[in-house]
């Protein structure tokens, strides 16, 4: 046991958990992406889906409880790195230059806490959200979960805020999928290759994939095309 | 020799001992020869501040070739200044030009506290080396050639590891102040070779405990400690001495 606790007082030990527990959420938003994505297919499909997920009860619960250690363990270690880092350096430079550092490198402790922030305001959109058919009535029909994300996302504010943050999500996981393979050795991610377009094209996907909802949700609306899903 | 001397504005870091804050200092600079290293040229500054009766400007420096890894300061924000592969003492002034002004200031690094203007401490790698650093195993007598193979591959990467002349640019690179370029090679020159595989496992978690304890900070894969080493020193080491230390710990 003391053996556990060392490593996890080591700097290696601690950028290895912010590691593992990044890899677990990078899972968990594939997953909740190819979700989200059944929104294309109609009301229909994605109520089936959302009542699936609901209809699993005690097992969603672990899953939550799970989520949330989760992103604990992630957020308490970077925080605790994050404080070292800057007490190992002591007096700030007066100049320094970075060489080849990403804009999605030096921001990782920007992204990372605007998702935090991103995430609290979409668990109360969406999971404390006003009881229904307050929230899911489209064209007078109660569309149930869909209708909710529906009428969230119209609103451009939200959709705005929507895109921004999984864009800051994708810049996120472009440096830190990266990371990972480096900060276990499994292979070096030091040069440009496969393992660095691995890290940025899953950026891509994750930015790309979830800001296509509220644009399409908007597309739909304004175009008339809704209608055609709800014959 | 080349005729043509160039003139800089120099703004040093200036601290009297490790308590004290600090500050920068300017100074002029005439007739500097673009041949002279940079080094030589804070000589030339130092020899007009003592006829000046002021005190000289302390920086490191011992081989002036390159190859002891004593010298270092950062130069305009880059660690050993501007040349890629370059120690401070092989930076030529020919890459600066004529009203430049270049700002100097110290590695720094909570581990490497200032012990005079630009002067630090880096006995800190010391007692890294001595958590683990060497081989005290026997070893048994000279084998003759050939008798332990080593594949190409595994002796290149222990070479170039051996090259680390352990001067702390990657800890002064290192936006976190990380040790962790130093500490991987120190731990892989050995632990590539069949001699260093008995203390394998025991070495990598030593060196980074120690490197721990000294303050340094967390890697966070930005990599610029490997665009900083003069000696070319690849982040591979560090991800080699990350598996290590797992295995090691768990
Ligand atoms: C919720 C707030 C979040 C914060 C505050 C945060 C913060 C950070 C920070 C600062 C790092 C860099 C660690 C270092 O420099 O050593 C990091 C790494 C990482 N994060 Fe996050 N993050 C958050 C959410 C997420 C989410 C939602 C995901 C995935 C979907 C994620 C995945 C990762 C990954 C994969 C790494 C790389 C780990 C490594 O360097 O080995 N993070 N996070
Ligand atoms: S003085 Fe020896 S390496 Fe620069």
């Amino acid at each position: 046991m003391s053996t556990f606790k060392t490593y996890l007082n080591s700097s290696i030990g601690k950028k290895q958990v912010v590691a593992v527990s990044g890899v677990a959420l990078v899972i968990f938003i594939i997953l909740h992406l190819i979700g989200n994505l059944l929104i294309f297919k109609g009301p229909e499909l994605f109520n089936t889906y959302a009542h699936a997920l609901h209809s699993m009860g005690r097992l969603l619960q672990v899953m939550e409880i799970g989520l949330f250690l989760t992103f604990s363990v992630h957020i308490i270690f970077t925080i605790a790195l994050i404080i070292e880092n800057k007490n190992a350096r002591g007096r700030a430079y007066a100049v320094t230059k970075n060489k080849n550092r990403s804009f999605a490198t030096q921001t990782m402790r920007y992204t990372g806490p605007l998702v935090l922030f991103f995430l609290i305001l979409h668990l109360l959109d969406f999971t404390w959200s006003a009881p229904w058919p307050k929230t899911s009535i489209v064209n007078g029909q109660d569309l149930a979960t869909y209708g909710m994300v529906f009428n969230a996302l119209l609103n451009p504010m939200r959709a705005v805020v929507y895109i921004a943050a999984v864009c800051s999500l994708g810049f996120h996981l472009s440096h830190g999928v990266q990371s990972v393979f480096q900060s276990f050795g499994v292979v070096s991610a030091s040069r440009p290759g496969p393992i660095r377009t691995i890290s940025k094209g899953l950026g891509y996907i994750i930015a790309i994939g979830f800001s296509s909802i509220p644009l399409y949700i908007n597309y739909i609306h304004y175009s008339g095309a809704l209608l055609c899903h709800l014959q | 020799m080349s005729a043509k001397t160039i003139k800089l504005t120099l703004k040093v870091w200036r601290q009297k001992n490790a308590k004290s804050k600090g500050k920068f200092e300017t100074h002029k600079l005439d007739h500097v020869s673009p041949d002279a290293s940079f080094l030589e040229m804070l000589d030339q500054l130092n020899e007009n501040l003592t006829l000046k009766n002021n005190d000289p400007i302390a920086f490191d420096h011992d081989c002036r070739e390159g190859i002891c890894g004593m010298c270092g300061a950062v130069v305009n924000g880059e660690a050993h200044g501007p040349e890629k592969s370059t120690t401070l003492c092989q930076l030529h002034m020919r890459h600066f030009k004529n009203g430049d002004t270049i700002i100097i200031e110290p590695f720094r690094a909570k581990g490497f506290p200032v012990i005079k203007d630009l002067a630090i401490d880096r006995t800190a790698f010391d007692r890294v080396i001595q958590a683990g650093g060497y081989i005290s195993v026997r070893t048994g007598s000279a084998p003759d050639a050939n008798v332990i193979l080593i594949p190409k591959d595994a002796s290149d990467s222990a070479m170039d590891a051996a090259q680390c002349i352990g001067c702390g640019a990657c800890v002064a690179a290192c936006p976190n102040a990380s040790a962790m370029l130093f500490v991987s090679a120190k731990i892989n020159h050995l632990s590539l070779l069949p001699q260093g595989q008995p203390e394998r496992y025991s070495r990598a978690k030593n060196m980074v405990l120690q490197m721990d304890k000294e303050g340094f900070g967390n890697c966070s894969n930005e990599y610029q400690c490997e665009a900083a080493c003069p000696k070319d020193i690849s982040v591979e080491n560090i991800a080699r001495m990350n598996r290590d230390y797992v295995k090691a710990s768990l």
